[in-house]
């Protein structure tokens, strides 16, 4: 089946079916923390698209916006727009993030570590949404060559 | 977007996402806190790790003078964020 591809003027959001025929979005954004609506109206859509409950389009806007936003926060310098794209693939929803002007930055081993035991005075929140978000998914990919990081999550949808 | 309605009763209502974009105004109505307070989460879809960050500074601000912060009507999203963090042991969850 040929990829269905409508362009969405506002934000140039890309959405279609992929080749299986499974809903795909996908997006690029200013690297701005104030791009995070934006963004998040990427979700709400595609969550609306994909019929997702109530917990899981809760879960979806949590991982996209701890990907995005370390994006910009953490390679505030980079020069590239920050690429999201949404699927739904089987029973897994796939979110993958694209940052074409970034250093490597693994979040499976270069996180801090956090312990989710200590006291109130020793907590902080930095380090934890990539902690979060990787309790969330199934499965978080890194990928890194040649500047272009890519963050890919799986998340089963049951 | 985040709105942010204090009750009659004091009472903290946070209203949509509390994301990174939101956590600046919602870290001054949070540190600006006297006393304790209740937030209800009834109509909030997630907080993010920086909506996290402005409700662990103003716990650790508030039990400093004896106070806290109780947070109530957490979806189950959000109820798992505070599990997998630990942070429902540092706030009381109703």
């Amino acid at each position: 089946m040929a990829a269905l591809i409508v362009a969405d003027q506002r934000r140039a959001m890309r959405r279609g079916t992929d080749m299986t025929g499974q809903t795909t979005m996908s997006a690029a954004f200013r690297r701005d923390i104030n791009a995070l609506e934006d963004v998040l109206a990427l979700v709400e859509t595609f969550a609306s698209t994909a019929a997702l409950q109530d917990r899981r389009r809760s879960e979806l806007a949590f991982v996209v916006d701890e990907l995005f936003t370390n994006c910009v926060r953490h390679n505030a310098a980079g020069a590239s727009e920050i690429e999201i794209a949404l699927a739904l693939r089987g029973p897994d929803i796939v979110v993958e993030v694209t940052d074409r002007d970034a250093a490597a930055f693994d979040p499976n081993s270069d996180a801090p570590r956090i312990d989710a035991n200590a006291p109130l005075e020793q907590r902080e929140s930095s380090g934890l949404g990539l902690y979060l978000l990787k309790k969330l998914a199934d499965r978080v990919e890194y990928h890194h060559r040649d500047r272009v990081a890519t963050v890919i999550l799986t998340k089963r949808m049951e | 977007m985040l709105e942010i309605v204090i009750g009659q009763d004091g009472r903290i209502f946070l209203n949509g996402r509390f994301d990174a974009a939101q956590a600046e105004k919602a870290r001054s109505v949070f540190l600006s806190l006297a006393e304790g307070r209740t937030v209800d989460f009834a109509r909030l879809d997630y907080i993010s790790s920086a909506g996290l960050g402005v409700l662990v500074a103003a716990q650790k601000r508030l039990v400093r003078q004896g106070q806290s912060l109780r947070i109530i009507n957490v979806n189950s999203h959000i109820r798992d964020v505070f599990q997998f963090s630990g942070f429902d042991r540092i706030f009381e969850i109703g």
